[in-house]
């Protein structure tokens, strides 16, 4: 038996090496660029690109330019990194909802940009449909860099050096929208983070604390935590799926149903990332809690019944966690930050 | 990934779009595929309030742009012509109220076939090049989808008062065939040719019964209650695109 799992393990590596190839082949890039190496910590797994969007040295380093550079919003003040700040793994400091360029308020809280190239869809209720798609929403969003794609594009052909760079990277005589969706999303697509506390644990490098240990048994624990049912533990940690976690009982934002039109989906979100978590406060899809323990006392005693409720979360019994469990949940959350990463300088303006 | 690597194949495929080898302009010529928007044979003129739909409303169009995809051309054979064109059409800018195909074999086509709107593929990704480009404001970037139709303007309601309104058709359901019998047939004899279809904007209003603009004015398909009117224009497109001759 095992010999054949053996058998079997190697049949798929093969094709999946096989298809490595091919895949390399078809990435054509355009003369004299770069082909960029991702470099995959061990704990994650090899992140597929798309294949009309292959990444380059070059195509990255124009992403990174863009994505701290204010040219593209309304009033030429903010950029992406504005409210993706690194220290904060590229989430929004400690702020609930981000002010825009007309200081007026977002309604949702910003995300962090970590391992995004192993999500399928953008935003907290899954509307950009892959990651080049979500570039333009921030940029023309009223509330956020309230920026016209025209203008933007208009302002960037006429800049002193952005039309050589895209001509180098994309080919055309013109910057086109779909070259900076495509830059954005390369660089985006660096933001790897799997060199936390827990990931040197599980190489063998480091160990946890007897508080962490016990933080990471009542993660997992079904009738404790209960975490790791949407957050799956290890790897990105979270399905990336959508649920309805019982913040209020009849939403007040209705979320994923605003893509679907399916009122199945009202209230619901998807779900976070939790690597870097400590860095992220504040915590929901409209940062309505300050701290990790505000959070983890909702899922133990706070959720409401919505009619949707994840059946996870609405079967579990409330109170089945004492102050102590939550504290120690908090005290391994936190070994998921990984300072490495927030202090990259390849990311860093 | 061995699929990606088919739909990969597929698409270049697609990409060669039309004709066999032949650059031979005998054996071929191009074809215009012209399409005249209009009001019950008005010539439609934007930011004119001159039109009364079939509900009797006096109304204006400000915008009127929608996708034209997936044009097939289909012989007396039943052989098809398919053309992998992703075209928008604006009627603020006459020259974009076309599709153009290339090197058209020689042969007599009876039907013409296409789609109102963007296949699935092409419908979620925003990345994409001249016609889909985000920049030609026909794509929604809180949901990625484009609209497949846009038809903005003010009418007149009961009282006379001049209000706005808004219909904007997307998501995939919107998704629609149209296909429409050459009643007088398409010869290419090497020569170029016009294809001339109408667009009569009333004919969409008219499905089950006559849209009456002071109750139906703002749909915008971001909710399943615009699900039926979805459905209702979706028929009417077959009445509101017309053959009207071959030059």
């Amino acid at each position: 038996m095992k010999q054949l799992l053996l058998y079997i393990m190697a049949c798929i590596s093969a094709i999946i090496i096989f298809i490595g190839c091919a895949k390399d082949n078809d990435l054509k890039t355009e003369e004299g660029l770069t082909p960029y190496e991702l470099v995959i910590p061990p704990g994650l797994p090899p992140m597929v690109i798309p294949a009309d969007n292959p990444m380059t040295v070059e195509g990255v380093a124009l992403g990174k330019q863009l994505f701290y550079d204010p040219i593209l919003s309304g009033d030429n003040t903010q950029s992406c990194g504005s409210c993706h700040k690194a220290n904060f793994s590229f989430s929004d400091s400690t702020i609930q909802f981000s002010i825009g360029i007309d200081k007026l308020p977002g309604t949702r809280n910003a995300m962090p940009i970590v391992n995004l190239g192993y999500q399928k869809q953008f935003f907290w209720d899954g509307g950009a449909a892959n990651l080049e798609s979500q570039v333009i929403g921030p940029i023309q969003n009223p509330v956020e860099m309230h920026e016209s794609l025209t203008n933007a594009l208009s302002e960037l052909n006429a800049h002193a050096d952005y039309p050589a760079l895209f001509k180098k990277v994309f080919g055309g005589d013109k910057i086109t929208t779909p070259m900076v969706m495509k830059a954005i999303a390369q660089f985006e697509r660096t933001l790897i983070s799997g060199n936390s506390k827990y990931d040197r644990v599980k190489q063998g490098l480091a160990s946890f604390t007897p508080q962490e240990q016990r933080g990471l048994q009542w993660y997992t624990d079904i009738n404790k935590g209960d975490c790791g049912h949407c957050h799956v533990i290890g790897s990105t940690f979270s399905d990336f799926e959508y649920r309805n976690t019982g913040l209020d009982s009849i939403p007040v934002d209705k979320g994923r149903s605003l893509i679907t039109l399916n009122n199945n989906d009202d209230g619901k979100f998807k779900t976070p990332s939790l690597r870097n978590i400590a860095l992220t406060a504040p915590y929901m899809h409209d940062g309505r809690f300050k701290t990790l323990e505000e959070c983890i006392q909702h899922y133990n005693i706070g959720f409401k019944y919505a009619e949707n409720i994840d059946p996870n979360l609405g079967n579990s019994q409330k109170g089945r966690m004492n102050p102590m469990d939550v504290q120690d949940i908090i005290a391994f959350l936190n070994t998921l930050t990984d300072f490495e990463f927030v202090n990259n300088p390849k990311f860093r303006e | 990934m061995a699929f990606t690597a088919m739909v990969m194949l597929v698409a270049c495929k697609d990409k060669e779009v039309t004709p066999p080898a032949t650059t031979n302009t005998e054996t071929s010529a191009d074809v215009s595929i012209l399409f005249n928007n209009q009001v019950d044979g008005m010539p439609l003129e934007l930011g004119k309030m001159q039109y009364t739909n079939a509900a009797g409303n006096n109304y204006q169009v400000d915008l009127l742009k929608y996708y034209i995809t997936n044009v097939i051309l289909v012989k007396d054979d039943n052989t098809e012509l398919k053309l992998d064109n992703y075209d928008l059409i604006n009627a603020a800018d006459i020259s974009t109220c076309k599709v153009d195909a290339l090197k058209v074999p020689n042969g007599t086509y009876t039907k013409i076939k296409f789609k109102v709107g963007l296949p699935y593929d092409r419908n979620h990704n925003g990345a994409q090049d001249g016609d889909l480009d985000p920049v030609m404001g026909m794509i929604w970037d809180w949901n990625t989808g484009y609209v497949f139709f846009k038809h903005e303007g003010k009418y007149k309601n009961t009282s006379g008062v001049t209000k706005s309104m808004t219909f904007h058709f997307a998501t995939d359901r919107a998704l629609t065939d149209v296909e429409l019998p050459l009643t007088t047939s398409l010869k290419v004899e090497g020569v170029a040719k016009q294809l001339h279809l109408k667009f009569n904007l009333n004919n969409l209003y008219t499905t089950p019964t006559n849209v009456d603009f002071n109750v139906d004015n703002n749909r915008q398909s971001s909710s399943s209650a615009d699900f039926a009117w979805i459905d209702n224009l979706k028929l009417s497109f077959s009445d509101a695109f017309i053959f009207d001759k071959i030059q």
